[in-house]
């Protein structure tokens, strides 16, 4: 798991690329821990360079939004390929994570 | 070479000693050819130089006009020629020689005029002189030299000239027989082997006990390390302090490497008892863990025994675990003779935390089964009691339905879960349409969609967890929803549900390969039975 992390109006974005798996979903969860800690409580995860979320990435996500939530912001997913996406709908975090389709439509959804 | 190596083989001890004992014998026998050799060499200039004083001095040992006297065989009386004789002697006695003696020459004769020898009368005639006398006339110089003589024997010789007052030349002679020369070297050989041998024998006493000494500390210690091996390094078996009694204040190095030996010897033996004792800790992890996932199994339900249901329904579940302790489940049982409960899962993440969960979760789900009979509720209820203070955000995918034998019909719940496969008794494969809910135990309140389907006589229903779609191949390939309703659509209408779950299983494993097992693998398959098929 290859992580890039940028700033844009206050929320700062994640690119991701590789595996969400249970080996790349503890990398994601501890760099966003990081940014929270430093006082980041919008978080936008691109994902289009994430080709695979397994079940263990999905509980990172969901540790993320919660600690997000708890410091009164928010995170928003954006870019997830079709694969992807099928997990986040047949899981039903689609109900729970803001999916956007791209940096733009993801920056509106956490303002 | 092998000289060499068979060196190399050899104890320290005799390492030290053999050169040792090359090069004393070495230096011992050449210390002793040297000096025999100046010895003999200083003999024989000893013995000459005694033979030439002793020809000097002659003359002068006779009266003073003895040699204007000697000129013919009556000219000295009998008393005098043996006292001169016996004065002769003695001297030659004191000098150590064999013969002293004066020639004259008479007409190409040899006589002699003065001898040493008390049996050599005045004028006795020199019958066969030895080369030398010739040799001597040349120059008259003194001639030293090792001759032949026909009556004497080998002798070592000095001759030389003598004049009278008038100028007439005399021969006078000092001889030893070379025996007696070759005697004295002998004795000087002896001598010098002797002195020679005992140096030799004192220098390997000395260098034995040198390497003795010096290789004792290290024989110790190998002796020592020997015994800590076979003792299985225990820290009873102790150095003995006397290979350093200054501890490491010392430049020796045998004690050097004993102290350090034995500082070694200390902390190995807490080494080792460290190790033993996370040797034991893990042992106890692991006994643990084993035990951990048999109670897990026990969670699982048995054999399905179809008579419950009136033997409509075949039903086959299983579950291939992956290395690491997984987190799927699956559970079924009748909820009376006409309703059939059958759910499976999946937990999030891996090893034993997922162990865990799933255990938690496998129970409720059977409680709360018991409890509502209506899958909706039944996830609502274990989603929420799971999701009671869930910091770790674990959760668990999980489709449950409840089947009325009697109507075919499926009323289902799917908390997240991969939506089931549906293949009818034509072998048409579908994935049963669900509505997406959440996982379960990841959120509190949340609600889930109740569903139904129709399982007609002869349909399949196949649930299965991600482990088997998600399988990958050494090409790093997945398996995909694809091969599997390839697969389920070429079985025949007649499989069983343990043969269709078999040949998917094994089908996985081809398709997977020597590529390791990462996930779960685990179904459960669902068939209702065409009329004709019913037993009961």
């Amino acid at each position: 798991m290859e992580l890039t992390v940028d700033k844009q109006n206050q929320v700062s974005i994640v690119a991701a690329s590789g595996k969400l798996d249970a080996a790349g979903a503890p990398t994601l969860e501890a760099r966003c821990k990081a940014l929270i800690q430093e006082g980041a409580n919008r978080l936008l995860l691109d994902f289009a360079k994430v080709e695979y979320v397994s079940s263990a990435g999905l509980r990172s996500l969901l540790v993320l939004a919660k600690a997000v939530k708890s410091a009164g912001g928010g995170l928003a997913l954006c870019g997830l390929v079709p694969a992807v996406r099928d997990v986040m709908t047949i899981s039903g975090f689609d109900n729970i994570l803001p999916l956007a389709a791209d940096r733009a439509a993801a920056l509106d959804l956490l303002k | 070479m092998k000289w060499l190596a068979w060196y190399r083989r050899q104890p320290v001890r005799r390492k030290i000693f053999i050169p040792f004992f090359a090069i004393t014998l070495l230096s011992s026998t050449l210390f002793t050819i040297y000096g025999f050799i100046q010895n003999v060499k200083a003999i024989e200039n000893e013995i000459d130089k005694r033979l030439l004083i002793a020809a000097l001095t002659m003359p002068q040992l006779l009266p003073a006009d003895y040699f204007d006297r000697v000129q013919t065989p009556d000219s000295i009386p009998e008393p005098e020629h043996w006292a001169n004789t016996r004065r002769l002697d003695t001297f030659l006695r004191n000098v150590g020689g064999t013969y002293l003696y004066a020639l004259n020459r008479v007409s190409n004769r040899y006589y002699f005029v003065a001898s040493a020898a008390t049996d050599t009368v005045y004028w006795a005639e020199y019958t066969n002189p030895a080369p030398n006398v010739y040799e001597v006339q040349k120059t008259w110089e003194p001639n030293i030299s090792t001759t032949p003589d026909p009556d004497y024997g080998l002798l070592r010789s000095v001759v030389m000239g003598h004049k009278d007052s008038a100028g007439r030349r005399f021969i006078v002679g000092a001889d030893i027989h070379a025996y007696e020369v070759e005697a004295l070297k002998r004795r000087a050989f002896l001598n010098f082997f002797m002195m020679g041998f005992a140096s030799f024998l004192l220098a390997v006493v000395f260098s034995y006990v040198a390497s003795t000494t010096i290789t004792q500390p290290l024989t110790r210690l190998s002796n020592f390390t020997r015994r800590l091996v076979e003792g299985g390094f225990s820290a009873d078996i102790r150095l003995d302090a006397g290979l350093f009694p200054d501890g490491n204040q010392t430049k020796a190095e045998t004690a050097i490497l004993a102290y350090d030996f034995d500082r070694m010897q200390a902390n190995l033996a807490e080494h080792i008892d460290q190790l033993k004792q996370t040797q034991s800790a893990r042992e106890r992890a692991e006994s643990e863990l084993r035990i951990a996932g048999q109670i897990q199994e026990t969670f699982l339900p048995g054999p399905f025994a179809p008579a419950e249901l009136g033997g409509r329904v075949q039903l086959q579940a299983a579950m291939k675990t992956a290395k690491q302790a997984g987190g799927d489940l699956f559970d079924y049982f009748a909820l009376d003779d006409a309703h059939l409960f059958f759910a499976i899962g999946d937990v999030s993440g891996k090893g034993m935390p997922a162990a865990m969960f799933m255990s938690a979760a496998v129970v409720l789900l059977r409680s709360a089964a018991k409890l509502w009979r209506d899958p909706a509720e039944i996830l609502r209820r274990v989603n929420d009691d799971l999701a009671l203070r869930n910091e770790s955000c674990t959760f668990v995918t999980l489709f449950a339905g409840i089947l009325d034998v009697r109507t075919g019909e499926v009323v289902f719940a799917n908390g997240g879960h991969n939506p089931p496969r549906l293949r009818n008794a034509a072998g048409a494969v579908a994935a049963v349409p669900t509505k997406t809910n959440m996982v379960v135990g990841a959120l509190e309140g949340q609600t889930y969609a109740r569903e139904t389907l129709a399982l007609r006589p002869g349909d399949v229903l196949v649930l299965y967890t991600d482990g088997v779609t998600e399988a990958f191949n050494e090409a790093d390939q997945l398996y995909g929803e694809d091969r599997l309703d390839r697969r389920l659509g070429a079985l025949p209408a007649d499989a069983t549900a343990a043969e269709i779950l078999r040949s998917v299983v094994a089908d996985v494993a081809a398709f997977a390969g020597a590529r390791e097992q990462s996930d779960d693998i685990t179904m459960l398959v669902l068939r209702s039975l065409p009329p004709a098929q019913i037993t009961t």
